[in-house]
Formats: structure tokens, C-alpha cells, sequence
């Protein structure tokens, strides 16, 4: 088990002009290395720590650590050094081919006012190699599948060379075969690269699979903290989705399963 | 910069080959000799060069104006490709946008209320206010969506004509004549002079924008995203606005309001090379500079009037936007 | 265009077809007129007390001042040819109006109030002669207006006189430029008709307009001997003989760039223009003529007032 590397701290927010915290005081700690993922439902809050951590809303309290520095703390530039971030959905505006998409995770390697060196482009290069897309490189990457897609913001995450990478429900919009794929690809990188990632999940059983660490989180707090065997419970789910499930064992792992009544 | 094809090296040549044929024609008639021989006095003086009509013909009246048309043509496909980039919109050009409608204004006020002051000093404030003021109130949380920004840029474009309109009318009429000018965009009084204001003015504003381009791939991914990826967004646009409006202004301060080659230009080049602005960016502003050259060459030589060339684009333009956008418009900007 | 009289028991009218091809009706003479166009036709004519209200460029003109230093308290302004005051207008109460058919709209606007307009534009002496008449028939001031028309004549008289004893291949090229250095004057219009009167050639005349924007080339290959520049243009002779672009034009290199007095050439006024341009191009042949005595003479027959009341034409 590598040490904690990412601590996030007290974060706490609300949208401005309301009263209610949106997030009350979060806190957890994610691995080098490994996958940790965020569960819970639709409102919970997963979405709002995964803005604040990028920077894209300002929490009023709290601090998210990485190796000694508040990253909430940091200019953009030196932030996107160490966190990379994997969005959901994205409409592209122009059809880039991958190999320029990829190219734009170096943006915080390359001055202002500078263009791409040969190395920026071997990073990038070497980026789609791992995540196995090379044989896309020139083409437009508004022509290619949603699963496909997913990797190049992928492959973008990786060229920008951070230890950490966040992942947005990077599952949602794809089919099940891309699904089981995607969240093989990040498993085998933050392996090999040793890489902090943090992915927002819904689908407990795909969190199940792939996390080595999960977090749920209900109503702007942490609900439960561990490994995914000890969070993903059959209480758990009842308290925070409202959900009666089964959690069954099979062949040394667990599985997920809805408890509805039949319909004959 | 990547050089795939032949077709980026013969972009970045239209220029020079649209300005070396417009020097041969004009409604003085100079023979293609003659005209060979007044430039080649210029190079190398050896081969003589004496002070014939032809010499000021080519030298101090074609040549000027031809380059003013280029510096012209450069200024407002930069803008244009860079103000596409940023609001993440095929549609936008510092016309649509009111840039120009506010510089004219600035030329307005200054003509018939400040002669004292030169007009590019006043051109260039009121061209960033009306930007400003278009991205102001067309956002909504810090966001810009596509039909509220051309929508509002029509708006005050419109206004700010109103406001030229107004001018026009307080101010002595015989000064009106010159107002009158900056609506329409015509290069007929280009000289030396004006090439060196334009000069300065344009590679100014155009230059922090070529050093940039490649940042607009990023930002053309959305605000979040660019931030997402290292981008200092905020002062980014600044930079990138600022300097798009500067050359703009500069551009109308001396030649007036031209529209649609910020649009149409852009457009045409990214689908030829494709959207990455590394090629797009230079490719953009030679090809602007080519067909502002181009226009300028078709209204001073249809006829025997010399037609303001802001009618030349706008005939051209209109229509193959119309074009575009039936035929492959989606495909151009990806979706 | 046709003017008739036709008597009635109690008062005569005349009809009159427009610039525009209206036909108007007007009981004569006339008791509040509103002029937005060709009041310093009628400035020569004593009729203050008749015309109710004008044209706001006339409360800056230098003749209407001379002639009538309070005019911008006494008679009220209701806008421009460009720009008309439908209310101020109603509130004068014209018996006529007369405007100008540059703009069309704001005529068929006036009509649909129930005003009596009338536009007009003269494109040629002849038929400034016969606004003026009109304008005579208008006011009943037939009379003096013949005599301003006479004096005009007399100094056309003497131009032609001099100018015809001037053989062809000695005839000048002039232009005539207005709001930019190239715009010039064409074929059609008061400007040319000038020209043709002073014997000058104008090669811009083959361009069948009143004005055109070309470019600086086609002047240069014109090659105009003499260059007359309009009263209100922003730029002056300097701004061409200084200029490198026209180093090679014929009047530049002589410095023969003239820039004419801010009067209107819709005016009697016209005379005295002609005559400053007929001794611009043929200097020569006017070795004897006083401008300023001439001007003198007509200005205190036609206004009586000195000339030296009025804006005096430059050099």
C-alpha cells in the first residue's frame, strides 16, 4: 500500500447567495497508485468536491494537500502540473485529430507564448501509445466512438504528465463493453505510472471491481471510508440510495444486486 | 508548423502573389513592362530610375495600397479566427461582435468632435467597449453560449452604428462626408503614411496573438476544461480580446467598417488545413491578407469608380456563407 | 417641368411639376413659406416677412447673416433638407415648402400631413434660372428677379466673351472635387455646366453623374491642368500640392489647386464663382478684371451689400 498522498481536508461549500453547505466538511485521503472512488447519489456532492478540486468553484473552507502543498492554493499553471483532470461529456467545438486533442495536456509545459517542442509532442505521443489509440492518431476526434473519445481525454489526462488524475463519471456515457474497458485502461495506468487517480462513480459494482478504496458520500458528508468491501454494504446502500440490495459473494469478490420484487 | 500538404505552403503565398498581380493592374495604364522596370529601378538602382508618372503609379500609389489592404485583410481574419476560438463559435468576427461599429464610432467622434485628437487614439477604447459590452451582457455565470453572443453582438453593432448615425447628424455636414466613409470601408486614400500607422498598429495587436495561438486550441475546449489543463483563462482572454480589438480598430481607423472576411476567411482555411491554430493562425491571416488584396484589386478595376470594397465583401460574403453553412457547415466545426 | 398661370375670381395660382414630377398647386403670392432648399435664392428678394421658416444650415450661412443678422431669432428653423421637424413644421403653417429631391422620403412624408411641397434639385443653370422664377412667381417679386438673373447673364456675358476667343488646343483640363480628393465632378450637374461655360474640359464628364468616387489613378491619368476644390471640403490646396501622390498631376506641379469660397452653388451666387474659376484657368485673359470690384458691383446689386460682408473667396 503506498502512503497517503492526496489529503483532502474540511472542505467546506456553498453556492453563493444560499444558506445550506452544499459540502460539510469533507475529508478523506486517496493512495498512490491506486484507484479511490467517490459514490453516491445524484446531489450528494460528488460533483461539487470534484469542482472545487479543480479549482472551478472556491470552497469557504477547507484544503486539499498534495505532497505538502494546498493545490487549492496554486496559479493554474503550477496546479494542472499535478492534477489532471478526465471529464464526463464534452462537446468538441472543432474536429482536432487525437494527436492534437492529446497534444493540449502539455498546455502547462509550454509557455505562453510558446508552441509545442518535439519533446511536448513525444509525451503526447507517448500518452495515446499507452492507452493503446495509436492507431487513431490522425483522425478527427469528433469521428470516432464515445468509448474511443473517452480514452483520448484519457491519453490527454496522461501527456500532462501529473501524479494526479481525476476522472468524472467517466463511465456514463458510454456502452457496457466501453465501460469495462475505460476503467481497465486507468486501473493498468495508475498501476504502471503510479499515478493518485479519483474517479466519480454511480454504478456500485463497477466500484466494486475497480476501486481499491471508495468513498461514499450522502448529503454533503462522508458516509463511510475504506475499502470498497466495507463501504459497499447492503446498509450502506439502504441508507444512502434508499435502495434494498444484496450483496452476494461470488468466486472472492462481491456483487451488487438490486432486491426487487418480482412482477409474475 | 507542421507543412503536410502543399496546400498550407501555397496559403501562406496567396498574398504575395495577390499583391504582385495587383500591382500590374489599375486605371492608369502601365504596361506589365514598364512595371517591371520601375521596380527594378527601386532594388538596384543601377538600372536607373527616374521620377516618371509610372514611378508614383506603382510606387506611391499601388503599392501602398495594396499593402494596406494585406495589413488590413490580416488584422481582421486574425481577429476573426482568434474571437471563433475563444467563444468557442464559427460564427463570431470582430464585425458580428460590434468591434468594428464601436472603432467606427471612436473615428466618428474624433472626426467631428476632437480633430485634435488622431483618430486611432479614439478608434481603439470604444472598439474594446463594445466587445466588453457584447460578452458582458451575453454571459450568464461566466459563460458565453453561442446564439446569445451573435445575438448581442448584432445588437450592439447596431447600436453603435446608431450612435455614428448620431454624430452624423449633430456635426457640421460638411464634415459628414468623412463619416460617411467609416461606414463603408474603402482603401482609396491609402498612403505611405497610413501603411505605417496601419503597420504598427496591426502587427502590435497581431503579434500576441500569433506567439499564442496554439493556447486557443485549449480554450476552444471551453472554459473549464482550459483551466482545467493549466490555462489561465481569465487573463487570457484579456490578452487575446485586447490584442484582436487593437488590430481591428487600428484596421477600421483606416480603411473604415469592412465585414465578413473575419468570417469568411477563418472559415474557408480551417477547412482546408484543419482547426488546430498552430497552422490555422498564420494560414488565417495570409489568407485574409490574400483576399482582402483580392477585393481591393476587383472594386478599384470593375468599373470606372473606385466601389468602396466593404460592398465587394459583403457581395462575396454573404452568399457563401449561405454556401457553407448548407453544404459541409457541420463538418467545419465538428458536429 | 411647366409653369402656368391660371387666374381665379379671388386669387392666382400656379402649377408647377417637380424635380420629382409632382404636380403642385400654389395660390400665389405666396405669405409663409418654408425653405429648406435654395434660400439664398430668395435672400435677395426683400421678402423676410414671408418666408415663416428655414433651414438650419441657413441660420450659419454667411449671406443669410450679412443680409439678416438676426435671422437665427426671427425665423425659426424646422430641420433640413435632410432632417425635417414634422411638428415644428406643422406649427409654422407654410403655404409651401420647398425642399430639396436628394431625399424623397421626407417629401411623401410632408404630402400625407397635407403641406404643399415642393422638390427640387437644379442640375444646370438653365434650370437654376428657372427655380429662381419660380421663386419669383412664388413671392411676386418677378421683377427683381429678372434684374438679379440679368446681373448674372452680365457676367457670363463677360466670361464668354473672353473665353471664346480661346482656340481649342489652348483649352484647360479642370476637375472639381468635393468631399474627398477623389470625388470628383461629372457630366451631369452645375459644376460641369461651370466648366462648359468657362471653356474648361472636363474629363471627368464622361462619367454620366453628378459626382464620383474614383480612384486616385484615374485622376492621374486625366491629368487635370487646373483643380478646383469645394468650399467645405476638410482638406485644402496644400493637402494635393505637398502630396507625392500627385507630384505628377499637371495642376499640382503648378500649383494650379484651388480651393473655391463656402457658398453655394445653388445660389446667384454662382456668377461670381464662375467668373473666380474662368480667371483661375484663363488668367490670362482676365488681366483687366477686378474680382473684387466685380464681385463688389454684383453682391450690392443683387443684396445690396458690400462684399467685403460676406465670406470672401480665398487668394
Amino acid at each position: 500500500m503506498g502512503e497517503i498522498m492526496l489529503e483532502v481536508k474540511g472542505l467546506h461549500f456553498r453556492h453563493q447567495h444560499t444558506e445550506a453547505d452544499v459540502l460539510k466538511g469533507i475529508a478523506f485521503g486517496a493512495n498512490m497508485g491506486q484507484i479511490t472512488t467517490i459514490l453516491g447519489p445524484n446531489g450528494s456532492g460528488k460533483t461539487t468536491i470534484f469542482k472545487c478540486m479543480a479549482g472551478i468553484w472556491k470552497p469557504q473552507r477547507g484544503k486539499v494537500f498534495f505532497d505538502g502543498k494546498d493545490i487549492l492554493d496554486l496559479s493554474w499553471e503550477k496546479r494542472a502540473k499535478i492534477l489532471a483532470i478526465v471529464p464526463q461529456e464534452h462537446e468538441p467545438p472543432f474536429p482536432y485529430t487525437v494527436l492534437d486533442a492529446v497534444l493540449m495536456g502539455r498546455v502547462s509545459h509550454v509557455g505562453a507564448f510558446s508552441s509545442p517542442s518535439k519533446y511536448d509532442y513525444l509525451k503526447a505521443e507517448e500518452a495515446i501509445e499507452t492507452v493503446g489509440i495509436a492507431h487513431l492518431k490522425e483522425k478527427a476526434y469528433t469521428k470516432i466512438s464515445g468509448g474511443e473519445r473517452q480514452l483520448v481525454l484519457v491519453a490527454r489526462a496522461l501527456a500532462q504528465e501529473a501524479p494526479v488524475m481525476l476522472l468524472d463519471e467517466p463511465t456514463s456515457h458510454l456502452d457496457f463493453r466501453n465501460q469495462v474497458l475505460i476503467l481497465s485502461k486507468v486501473r493498468e495506468i495508475a498501476r504502471q505510472k503510479g499515478i493518485t487517480v479519483l474517479m466519480t462513480l454511480h454504478d456500485p459494482n463497477l466500484a466494486m471491481v475497480f476501486s481499491d478504496k471508495a468513498v461514499m458520500v450522502n448529503e454533503g458528508c462522508i458516509a463511510s471510508n475504506g475499502t470498497p468491501e466495507s463501504v459497499i454494504t447492503e446498509d450502506n446502500l439502504k441508507r444512502v440510495y434508499g435502495i434494498d440490495v444484496a450483496v452476494i459473494n461470488w468466486n472472492g469478490t462481491k456483487v451488487v444486486c438490486p432486491r426487487v420484487e418480482r412482477y409474475d | 508548423m507542421k507543412t503536410k500538404s502543399p496546400i498550407y505552403l501555397l496559403i501562406l503565398i496567396s498574398p504575395f502573389l495577390a499583391g504582385w498581380i495587383a500591382i500590374f493592374i489599375g486605371a492608369y495604364n502601365v504596361s506589365p513592362l514598364m512595371v517591371l522596370k520601375v521596380i527594378a529601378g527601386e532594388i538596384a538602382p543601377f538600372f536607373g530610375n527616374p521620377d516618371i508618372p509610372e514611378r508614383a503609379i506603382i510606387l506611391d500609389i499601388r503599392l501602398p495600397r495594396v499593402i494596406l489592404a494585406g495589413l488590413v485583410g490580416i488584422a481582421l481574419s486574425g481577429s476573426g479566427v482568434t474571437l471563433q476560438g475563444i467563444f468557442r463559435n464559427p460564427l463570431v468576427d470582430p464585425f458580428i461582435l460590434g468591434i468594428s461599429a464601436g472603432a467606427a464610432l471612436g473615428c466618428a467622434l474624433s472626426v467631428g468632435f476632437f480633430p485634435e485628437i488622431p483618430i486611432q487614439i479614439m478608434a481603439f477604447p470604444f472598439g474594446i467597449v463594445a466587445v466588453i459590452l457584447a460578452y458582458t451582457i451575453a454571459s450568464t455565470q461566466g459563460e458565453v453560449s453561442r446564439l446569445p453572443l451573435i445575438l448581442t453582438g448584432v445588437i450592439i453593432s447596431a447600436f453603435f452604428t446608431a450612435m455614428v448615425s448620431i454624430v452624423k447628424f449633430l456635426v457640421d455636414p460638411h464634415k459628414l462626408q468623412s463619416i460617411v466613409f467609416w461606414l463603408m470601408g474603402s482603401f482609396s486614400l491609402s498612403d505611405w503614411k497610413l501603411v505605417k500607422i496601419a503597420g504598427a498598429g496591426i502587427i502590435a495587436g497581431v503579434l500576441p496573438i500569433f506567439l499564442m495561438r496554439w493556447r486557443l486550441n485549449a480554450m476552444s475546449m471551453g472554459e473549464d476544461e482550459a483551466k482545467a489543463l493549466g490555462v489561465n483563462v481569465k487573463r487570457e482572454r484579456i490578452i487575446f480580446i485586447g490584442a484582436s480589438s487593437l488590430a481591428v480598430s487600428i484596421a477600421v481607423s483606416v480603411s473604415g467598417i469592412i465585414g465578413w472576411v473575419g468570417l469568411m476567411v477563418p472559415h474557408l482555411v480551417r477547412m482546408l488545413i484543419g482547426p488546430d491554430h498552430r497552422s490555422l493562425v498564420p494560414l488565417s491571416m495570409a489568407g485574409g491578407a490574400a483576399f482582402m488584396i483580392f477585393a481591393d484589386t476587383i472594386a478599384r478595376n470593375l468599373t470606372n469608380f473606385d466601389i468602396p470594397v466593404g460592398i465587394i465583401t459583403a457581395i462575396t460574403g454573404a452568399p457563401f456563407f449561405v454556401y457553407l453553412m448548407k453544404k459541409g457547415g457541420r463538418e467545419s466545426w465538428g458536429r | 417641368m411647366v409653369i402656368m398661370v391660371a387666374a381665379t375670381s379671388w386669387a392666382a395660382t400656379i402649377t408647377y411639376t417637380d424635380k420629382m414630377g409632382r404636380v403642385v398647386t400654389v395660390p400665389v403670392p405666396v405669405k409663409r413659406a418654408v425653405l429648406f432648399e435654395t434660400y439664398e435664392l430668395s435672400a435677395g428678394l426683400g421678402v423676410w416677412d414671408r418666408i415663416a421658416g428655414i433651414s438650419r444650415y441657413a441660420h450659419e450661412n454667411d449671406l443669410m447673416l450679412a443680409l439678416k443678422p438676426d435671422i437665427a431669432k426671427t425665423i425659426p428653423s424646422a430641420g433640413s433638407g435632410f432632417d425635417v421637424n414634422i411638428e415644428m413644421l406643422l406649427k409654422l403653417r407654410p403655404d409651401i415648402v420647398l425642399t430639396w429631391a436628394f431625399k424623397p422620403e421626407p417629401v411623401k412624408f410632408m404630402e400625407e400631413k397635407g403641406l404643399k411641397v415642393i422638390a427640387v434639385y437644379p442640375e444646370s443653370l438653365h434650370e437654376l434660372y428657372e427655380v429662381m422664377r419660380f421663386q419669383g412667381r412664388l413671392f411676386g417679386k418677378e421683377k427683381k428677379v429678372e434684374s438679379t438673373i440679368a446681373q448674372m447673364e452680365k457676367i457670363f456675358a463677360l466670361i464668354s466673351g473672353r473665353v471664346s476667343r480661346i482656340p481649342p488646343e489652348r483649352r484647360k483640363k479642370v476637375i472639381w472635387l468635393s468631399g474627398k480628393p477623389t470625388t470628383v465632378s461629372g457630366g451631369i450637374g452645375v459644376n460641369n455646366d461651370m466648366f462648359s461655360l468657362i471653356k474648361g474640359i472636363n474629363p471627368a464628364s464622361t462619367i454620366r453623374e453628378r459626382s464620383a468616387d474614383v480612384s486616385i489613378e484615374q485622376i492621374i491619368a486625366w491629368n487635370p491642368d487646373i483643380i478646383f476644390i469645394w468650399g467645405s471640403a476638410r482638406y485644402g490646396a496644400a493637402d494635393i500640392i505637398g502630396n507625392p501622390q500627385w507630384r505628377h498631376v499637371s495642376a499640382a506641379k503648378n500649383s494650379r489647386v484651388y480651393k473655391a469660397p463656402k457658398w453655394s452653388t445653388w445660389s446667384p451666387r454662382l456668377a461670381i464663382v464662375a467668373l473666380w474659376m474662368a480667371m483661375k484657368t484663363y488668367p490670362e485673359y482676365f488681366v483687366d478684371i477686378n474680382l473684387e470690384k466685380a464681385a463688389d458691383d454684383f453682391y450690392r446689386e443683387v443684396y445690396g451689400i458690400p462684399y467685403r460682408k460676406v465670406e470672401r473667396i480665398e487668394n
